[in-house]
Formats: C-alpha cells, structure tokens, sequence
C-alpha cells in the first residue's frame, strides 16, 4: 500500500511537469482526486484494510491526498502567472505613436521679456503703476524739463493728436503722474506701449514697449543707481556680464547715464552686433533732474532720485539673438511658437 | 561730429592711439558712432609743372603735357581739361601706386608715350566719389616733393555722436579740448596774426540789427582783393577729413573755421549787397529769396533774415542766398559771424525744414565768446590763402554778450547726490573737485569752505546750475569709479495690485487653451470700418485721429481688436499656416465726447480667435473648431477668476454672423462678444475657411472677479442624480430650459447639465431631444426616493407646460 501511494505521488509529479496550461490541471485533478480518481478509488479500498493497518493507511492516504492537492495548486499558480504573463506580452504598443497633448500656447517674447523684468524689480521692491497711452503734452514732454523750444524735443518723431495730446513718446509720464499724486518714498516700475514717428524697419518700429523705473527717498545716490542697475543687469544676461555706465544727456535726468552690458555674442573682444566696441547699449538712467522735482512739488534738497528707462524689443533682440523688430508685430506663428 | 586723429593731434598732444582714444572719450560721454582707418597706399607721387600742351596727334579728347618734376621733363597724357600751362600737378610716376587704382605704368596712347598720370582729387582719396578733372595745386607747392610730405594720408576717421546739450563739442576744439580735460593736457589754440591793410571797414559796410533779441551779437570784417581759387591741397584734405566737399577757397574756409571752432561764419560778395548796408531784420509778407541750395523759398512773415536795403540776402544762421554767393568774379566779401537766438532758429528751421551745418549749431546754443576768434581766424587765413585785403577795423555790436554766471558748489552736495565719492577726508575731496573743475576751464572765484564759487567757461552754456557741475565732475572723474550701493530705504513693498495679477492670470488661461499670444500695432487704417461692416455712425467708428500719421494705414487708434486678430490670420494663413488660435491683450482708445480737452479712455480688452481652415491635415481637422470652441475659451477664463453668474444672450454685432452672434452678460452688463465673423468680413479680409472670434471688456469683468476665495463645508450627504429626456421646438433655448428646471428648487436642485442634443427624422422637422441630468441633494439629510420623484415631476409638468415638451421616457 505504501509503495503504491508513493508511486501515485512519483507519478504526478512527473506528470505535472509535463502540465502546459489550467486544463492539463484540471484533467490532473479529476485523474486522481476526481469521483473516480485514483487516489479516490484507493481510500474507497480502505475498508478492505484489516483493521490494524487501517488507521496508518488512512492516514498516509489522507496525508497524500492533501500533498497531492497542494502540488496541484502550487503548479496551478505558477500557470496563472505563467498565462498572465503571456497576455500581457501580447499587449504590446507603439509608445512612439503621438500623444494626447492639450496644446498650450506661447506668451509673446515681448511679454516674456517684460514679465522677467518685471519679476526682478518686484522682487527689489518696486511697485508697478500704469498710466495713459495717448497723453498730455505736459507729462510727456513739459514736466520732463523739454519745454516747447527744447532741441530734445522733435515734433517730427511724434504723433500728435492735437496741440496738446499725443501718443507718449516714452513711459516717463507715468513718473509724474505718480509723483503728482504721492509723496516719497517711492519704488516704482511701468510698462507699456509707446510711440515714434519712425517708419518700420529692421531696427525702428511705430510702436514699441518701455520699461521705466523710478525711485525716491531722502538718501538715494548715484551709487545706488548703479547697484541696482547692476543687479538687474546681472540678473537679466547673466552674472558674467560686464555692465558699463556712461556719460549721457537726458533733459529729465542729471547726472545721466547710458548704461550698456558687454557684448552677448562676443563677450566683449568685438563683433558686428556691437559695431565693434565689445558693448551693446541698454538703456537710459539717471539721477532726477531737480527741474522736474519742481515740477511735481519735491524739494530736491530734501529728496534725490534716480530714474531708468529701456525698451523691451530691444532687450528680447539681444536676449533671443533676433535681428528684424517687425517680427515682434508679424506674429508669424512659426515665430511665435519658438518661444 | 567727423573730425580725424590727426587733426585733433594738430590742437591738442596725447599719445593714446585712435582706438583708446575713441574708448576714453566714449566712456567720457563723446560717442563713438563709427571709426575708419583711411591709411592709402600712395607711392611714387610727385608735384609737378606742367610747362607745355598740345592736343594728341590722334585722340582729339587727349592732350600731351610736358611736365616739369625736377629731375627731368615727362610727357603725360591726360584727358581733362581744367589745367593750364605753369599749373602745378599731382604726378604719379612710372611704377607709383595709388589707392583705388594700383599700380600706374608708362604706356603709349595712339603712338604717343605716357610717363606716368597727372591725378585728381578722387585718385588720391581726397574727395570722395569722382572728381570732374585733375587736381590743381597751390603755386607755393615744391617742385619734384613727394605728396606724402605735403599731407599725411594715414590717419583715422572719427564719427562722434554729440548730445545735444553739447554744442561747444560739435567742433575740432571743442573735441580736442575735451580730450585735453580728460587727460590733463593744454589746447594749443592757432595763432592769429590780423594783417589790417586800406581803408575802414565802416566805409564798405554798415551793420543795423533790428532785432536785437534774435540777433544779440553780430560781428564782421571786410576782405578785399580776393582771388577766388581752389583751395590748397592743406585745406581741401582738413575738408576731406572733416567730411566736407571742396567748393572754392573763401567758401572752404569759412566752412573749415566752422567746425574748427563751432562758430558758423557766412561770406557775402560784399559788392553785391546793396546799399552797403546789412540789415538784420524780420521778413516782410511776400518776400522771397532764392537759397544756396537753388531753391525759391516764400519767406514767412517774421522769419530772421540778413538783408540789404533792398531785399533779403540770407537766413539767419541757416543758409546765405544765391543772389550775393561767392564765385569766380568775386572780389571783395563781407565776412559774418554772428550768435543767433537758439530758440527761434529752431523754430525756422522747423518752418524751412532746412537743417545746416550752420543751424544745426545755431540751434543749440554756440559760445558767446568765439565769434570775434573764428572771424579774425577766417580772416587770417583768407589773407593768406586767398591774398585777400583785410580792411582795418571790424564790427562787433555787442562785445558783452556773455555774462559769466557764477555757480556755488557745495562740497557735501557733492557727494550726496554721486555716493560714495572721491575722498572721505572733506578738504581732499574739495581739492579733486577744484583739480577737476580747473581741468574743464571752470574757474574758481572764491572758497567760502563748505561751498565754492565757481564761473563755467563761456562755451559751456549747457552748465547753469550746481547740479550740472556735479554732473561734470562725475564724468571727468568717472562713472566707472562710483562704487555702486543698494540703498536700504524703508518702504512698503505693495508689489502688484490684484487687477494686474487678474491680467496675467487670463493671459496663462488663454495660453493654457493653446492660444499663442500676439502684439499689433494700436493704429488701424480707416477702411477698417467697412472690411468688418461697421455701419456709418456707429459708435466704433468714433475713433482717435493721428494728425500726421506716417502712412494711412496707421491714422486711427483702434476702437476694437477685430480687425488686428483677422489682420494676423491671415498673415499666417497666407503662409500656409492652417491652424491659427490666437488672443492679444491690448487697450482700445474711445473718444470722449469732448474731445479737444480730455484724454480718450483707454480700455483692456481681451481678445482670442480661432480659424477653421478648408484644408489642413486629417488631425487638425478632426477638430472642427466652431462657435463653442471660442465660448469654451471664455467659459474657462470665467472659470479660472472664478467669475460666475455670467449668460449669454444673442447679440448685434455687425462683424458677426447674425445670429451665431453671442454677448456675455454679467449683472446686466455687456462684458464680452462672441461669434462666427461675417463671411463678407472673412472675404474682405481674404481667409479661408471661418474664424469664431471673441472680445472681453476687462475693464467690465474685473469687478466681477472675487479677489478672494471662501471655503464653503463639504456636503455630509449624498446626492442623487436623475437624467430627463424630451423634445422642444429647435428655437427654444437651453439656458432658459436650465434656468426654469433649477427655479422649481433652488434648495434642492444643485445642478443640471445638458448631456445630449439630437436633431433628426425621428424627432421632426423643427424639433431638438434634449437629455439633462439633474442632481439632487438636501444639506441635513439623505433624500428619500419620494422626495426626488416629487421635485422631478414637478420639473416634468412645468418643461410640458411652458415649453410644451414632449418628455421621452
């Protein structure tokens, strides 16, 4: 009797080693542990056993049945697994077929530039204020110091309206304006479209986008208008860039200063870009002159300032390496979607 | 200002070369604009004499001149006609070598030997272009000297730019002296020795100013027996050099003292000004004067004018007429050199729009001080060049013209305004101020200690106050030098404000639904109107003039960001571009209704468009963009502000297809329009396919967006969700179906939500099936299935009895 239940054990697991799929099991299962399986058919034998080796062969044959169906479920497992495998092997697809993206947008380079910029002065804690584009002769000209007869002053670069309006000419009337209705300190930056009778070409647009800041307080020196300018120059091209002030003429601005960064492309040993000077101009600065203090009722030997202005095509020119201002007001998409 | 290295050498040592030079003085305020080495290649080229010539045996347009060079006679041959026997020549010899042409060989023309090329002026590079005939020489020139030794051919040209606070550097002294500031070294000024010969110069001339406001200073001299010549080689290259053409030697020089000094000076052929007498005066109506340009200009009434007894002889500081000009029969002439009223120069050059060497610095304001040197200069050197008499005496109507004005400079105002400066111990510091100021000429009248009492030098009238000193004393000292700070101010960092982060916000929506951003321009032509078929007296056509636009398609600032986004598509559909989904965040410009006094209002409107194109790949297509892509758009910016209770009712828009033409209405208040564009505008404007397009009126919306978000208690109970199909005439409208449904309880209805629109021959001609589903839920309790059943019949009935709504079950 023992041996025989060995051979019954021996026998399958030889057979499952041959098992290929959950049927080969089931046929397995009902062959031996079935109503008519072997194994079965030899505990229905047990009553023929006398009753000394009765107990012992039941319980071998009990301990063989459980071992025989624990094979069976270990090999069953191990064929799931083996099947699940399979069906994923066949799921198989081409991950470089095309997403589903949601198509996003670009924001125009212009507002790109303007927003970075905008950044950096918040964070230096510059408030931003807005004010009119289509503007009285006296905040953008008279209140700046360019009275009527002023050489700065060209009626031919700009648009008038009428003898008293025009379309600003620079952001620098939104410094009075500010002025106008607070007392210092102030910390300011605007934004903003402006306009120059300057028929379109590849350097000089009708319309372009300035950037004007303004700072007020009781101790505010040349020094602190070179910082500044510095970090922001530094922060906007890169820490490496070299940034150089020098001696301008603005009627609104005394002392003045250009100031210009070393070259992008050259890096200051000279180049076309730079017409050969290793330096690319920026923008405008300078201390308040006290004629315009005056002018918005600041005592200038109680209060200085200093004052910067530069325009946003032009930085994203010399940021994004672009050569034509009209591409800014194209808007070619294929132009657009590069930024 | 063009002005070369070494004529600056002539006024001022330095040994820096032209490139550090150039450095140095930009880094001083004096822009370099452009710098050109003109060094030539000159060899082999010598004063010769022409002593005989005769026509070519052969070639009737050629003569055969002899030419004296020394050593020995030349035959030459030439084809120009303006020299003469004993004219003295440029000779280039067999084998010389010259700048444009190369090398220059002996060679026969028609049998005849040539041995070498008498040059002219453009061969040698000293006028540009070509020269009509050879160069003529001065008699004095050495016979068989190399020209080399008579002008030095190697030199670099400077273009400076000049702010125009600067006038006094609009000239070669002016330059030199500021060179002479910068690096501490004395100007040599040329030296004047005035030979006076004959009789007064009150016997020739007499001066009367009538308008001594516009004509403060009026200086000049009598030269006579002059003899009208080219100028000498010396001067026509001080000419080249400075960027001026040659013209004769009276002219060239008074050109040349021009920007020598900054002083413009006008020669007048002196018998022909009539009656003797200059008078400086305002126009008459109906004068007249023909210019030096050859050009007949009707004189303004009260334009300045210089003029004889009988008419107007010249401009005021602008150009001299034709009528008294120097050329060849002139004799005598009559040399000015006056200061003119700034201001009304401007403005008469604005009226001529003629601008001159002469206005240009008129204009700005000349030194006060120079007139009586730059005239005693012209006539020196026409004494000399042109052997011209000067006749004894001169005029000058007001010698005090300049008044110094003196400045007091406080020490700490210095450094208070420029930072940290100079020297912490005070007496230094005001001793490099002083050291500073003496090196621009300022001069220092009295130390009171804390301050200073300082006169600028008369060619510095830009420099009227403490602050303009201070500015100098930055620049001489150097910007470079000033430690740059950050200044720790106290001062509340207020940052944005919320309309502004609102903007931004809707911009990175937009961008976020796929649109790329654009900028056009504020103009737009005045044909816009009818290209987007805004009717006659509409109030969009009230729009902003330009008085002088540069082109009519930019005369009128825009009442609508319309016809710009169509503008873009089709700049882009035109360049094969399909699929364009733009917006732009731009003001438009109403007009109050007084105009004349106050400024239009400027408003933010948010604008998007969208094509659908005719061709287009399969995928693009697949789209099928329409109306609710752009009313998407907008329903996701009010989603993202969180702005809500907004709808949207059928609107008038011309530009729009009249009835997919949509307004969005927040609390009774236009905010927006939507809609498919015309097809007439879209075939104005020539794109293809459709365009749905939209306008938000910012400054409408922003009240409408909650500055800030407040929480509201999750709900505790569960909801129950009931779904209603039925079939209404097509023309009823799925907002008023919505609204009637949540009106039965707006306790208890939380929401409803159109999931199906079916048009069909089931359903019948005119009719729609809508299917909503409706959620119910209680905030203190679970409903019962009986309540829901209750509300939902009630919606049933009502859909059936306004609507008349054949519900599906």
């Amino acid at each position: 009797m023992e041996n025989k239940i060995k051979g019954v054990k021996k026998e399958i697991v030889s057979k499952l080693n041959l098992v290929k799929d959950l049927k080969d099991i089931e046929k397995l299962r009902v062959e031996y542990l079935g109503r008519k399986g072997i194994v079965t058919l030899l505990l229905r034998k047990l009553g023929s056993f006398s009753a000394e080796e009765r107990p012992k062969a039941g319980q071998l044959l009990n301990q063989s049945k459980r071992e025989i169906e624990e094979l069976l479920k270990i090999k069953e497992i191990e064929i799931e697994k083996l099947e699940k495998e399979k069906r994923l092997q066949g799921e198989g697809i081409d991950l470089t077929l095309p997403g589903r993206k949601l198509d996003r947008g670009t924001a125009h380079p212009i507002n790109l530039v303007l927003k970075e910029i905008e950044e950096i002065f918040l964070s230096l804690g510059f408030k931003i204020e807005e004010g009119p584009e289509v503007e009285l002769d006296y905040y953008n000209f008279e209140a700046l110091n360019i009275p009527k007869d002023h050489p700065a002053r060209d009626d031919q670069d700009s648009f008038y309206i009428n003898k008293e309006i025009l379309l600003r000419t620079h952001t620098s009337p939104v410094e009075i304006r500010v002025m106008e209705k607070q007392q210092p300190p102030i910390r300011m930056i605007t934004i903003g479209r402006c306009y120059r009778r300057d028929a379109a070409d590849s350097t000089h647009a009708p319309m372009f986008h300035q950037i004007e800041g303004l700072a007020v307080d009781k101790d505010i020196t040349f020094g602190d208008l070179k910082g500044v300018l510095t970090v922001f120059v530094h922060r906007i091209f890169g820490k490496d860039r070299k940034v150089r002030f020098r001696p301008a003429y603005f009627p609104f601005t005394e002392p003045s200063a250009e100031v210009d960064v070393s070259c992008l492309l050259c890096h200051g040993r000279g180049c076309r870009a730079c017409g050969y000077t290793g330096w690319l101009e920026i923008m405008g600065s300078g201390e308040t002159d006290p004629a315009v203090f005056k002018m918005v009722g600041y005592d200038p030997e109680k209060y200085s300032s200093f004052a910067f202005g530069m325009g946003a095509e032009r930085i994203a020119m010399l940021k994004y390496g672009i050569n034509d201002i009209r591409l800014f007001f194209e808007n070619d998409l294929r132009f657009l979607k590069q930024f | 200002m063009q002005v070369s290295y070494n004529l600056l050498k002539e006024y001022i040592d330095m040994d820096m070369s032209p490139e550090e030079l150039a450095q140095r003085l930009t880094i001083n305020g004096i822009i370099l604009e452009r710098m050109e080495n003109i060094s030539t290649e000159i060899e082999k080229v010598v004063v010769g004499k022409i002593i005989a010539i005769e026509q070519h045996p052969e070639k009737k347009k050629l003569s055969v001149c002899q030419v004296d060079i020394k050593k020995k006679i030349l035959p030459i041959i030439c084809g120009a006609k303006n020299m003469k026997v004993f004219d003295k020549v440029a000779v280039a010899l067999d084998g010389s070598k010259l700048p444009k042409i190369g090398i220059i060989k002996s060679k026969k023309f028609g049998g005849v030997l040539s041995s070498g090329m008498l040059c002219s002026a453009s061969e040698l590079g000293i006028e540009p272009g070509k020269s009509p005939g050879i160069l003529i020489l001065e008699k004095e020139a050495v016979l068989g000297e190399d020209i080399r030794k008579m002008i030095k051919f190697d030199d670099t040209i400077f273009d400076f730019e000049i702010h125009s606070n600067r006038p006094d550097l609009m000239s070669v002294i002016g330059i030199a002296r500021e060179i002479g500031a910068i690096i501490n070294n004395k100007l040599k000024i040329p030296e004047i020795e005035i030979k006076e010969e004959g009789e007064k110069i009150e016997k020739d001339i007499v001066v009367k100013i009538e308008e001594e406001d516009l004509c403060p200073r009026y200086a000049g001299r009598v030269i006579k027996d002059i003899k009208i010549e080219e100028s000498p080689l010396w001067l026509k290259w001080k000419l080249r050099l400075l960027g001026a053409r040659p013209i004769n030697n009276i002219v060239d020089i008074t050109n040349f003292v021009m920007m020598e000094t900054g002083q413009p000076l006008h020669a007048f052929d002196l018998d022909l000004v009539k009656g003797k007498t200059i008078i400086v005066r305002r126009s008459r109506p109906g004068e007249t004067i023909c210019t030096l340009d050859d050009v007949e200009r009707q004189l303004p009434a009260n334009s300045l004018v210089i003029a004889d007894t009988e008419e107007p002889i010249a401009l005021a500081g602008i150009m001299g007429g034709k009528h008294s000009e120097i050329d060849q029969s002139t004799k005598n002439v009559f040399l000015e050199s006056a200061y003119f009223n700034p201001v009304n120069n401007r403005k008469s050059t604005a009226k001529f729009s003629l601008r001159t060497e002469a206005s240009n610095r008129f204009e700005k304001g000349i030194d006060k001080e120079v007139q009586i040197y730059a005239l005693d200069r012209a006539a020196d050197l026409i004494n000399k060049v042109a052997m011209g008499k000067i006749s004894s005496g001169k005029i000058d109507t007001n010698e005090k013209l300049y008044q110094p004005n003196k400045i007091n400079l406080r020490i700490k105002r210095v450094s208070k305004i420029l930072g940290q400066f100079l020297d912490k111990d005070e007496s230094k510091t005001k001793n490099k101020i002083i050291d500073i100021l003496d090196k621009l000429e300022f001069k220092l009248v009295k130390d009171m200690g804390e301050y200073i009492e300082v006169i600028p030098p008369s060619f510095r009238g830009d420099v009227e106050r403490e602050i303009d000193i201070i500015e100098e004393i930055a620049r001489i000292y150097g910007y470079d030098k000033i430690l740059p700070t950050l200044f720790n101010t106290t001062i509340a960092q207020e940052g944005k404000d919320f309309r502004l982060k609102v903007v931004d916000q809707v911009r990175e929506i937009l961008i976020g639904c796929g649109l790329n951003e654009v900028i056009t321009y504020s103009f737009i032509s005045p044909e816009t109107f009818d290209k987007i078929r805004i009717p006659e007296g509409h109030k969009l056509r009230n729009a902003i003039k330009i008085k002088d636009p540069l082109t009519r398609d930019h005369s009128l600032m825009r009442t609508s960001l319309i016809s710009s986004l169509l503008e873009i598509i089709k700049w882009n559909t035109n360049r094969q571009i399909e699929l364009v989904k733009i917006f732009e965040v731009a003001k438009i410009y109403l007009p109050y209704p007084d105009r004349s006094s106050s400024l239009p209002n400027e408003k933010l409107i948010i604008a998007g468009a969208i094509n659908k194109s005719v061709r287009g790949d399969v995928w693009e297509k697949s789209l099928s963009l329409d109306i609710f892509d752009v009313k998407g758009i907008i329903e996701t910016v009010f989603q993202g502000l969180k702005v809500e209770n907004w709808e949207v009712v059928q609107g008038n828009h011309p530009a729009f297809h009249p009835l997919r033409n949509g307004k969005i209405i927040i609390r009774g208040e236009e905010v927006g329009i939507f809609g498919e564009i015309h097809p007439e505008v879209i075939n104005n404007y020539r794109i293809p396919g459709k365009v749905n397009l939209f306008e938000i009126d910012f400054e409408n919306l922003f009240p409408n967006v909650p500055s800030d978000i407040k929480y509201c208690v999750l709900p505790k109970y569960p909801s129950v969700q009931r779904d209603l199909a039925f079939i209404v005439k097509e023309e009823i409208l799925s907002a008023d179906i919505i609204k009637t449904i949540k009106l039965i309880d707006e306790k208890l209805i939380k929401k409803v939500t159109l999931f199906d629109i079916f048009k069909g021959k089931q359903i019948g001609d005119g009719y729609k099936s809508l299917a909503y589903s409706v959620v119910f839920q209680a905030e203190d309790r679970t409903l019962t299935d009986q309540e829901v059943e209750n509300i939902f019949r009630k919606i049933r009935e009502k859909l059936i009895v306004k609507f008349n709504a054949k519900i599906r079950e």
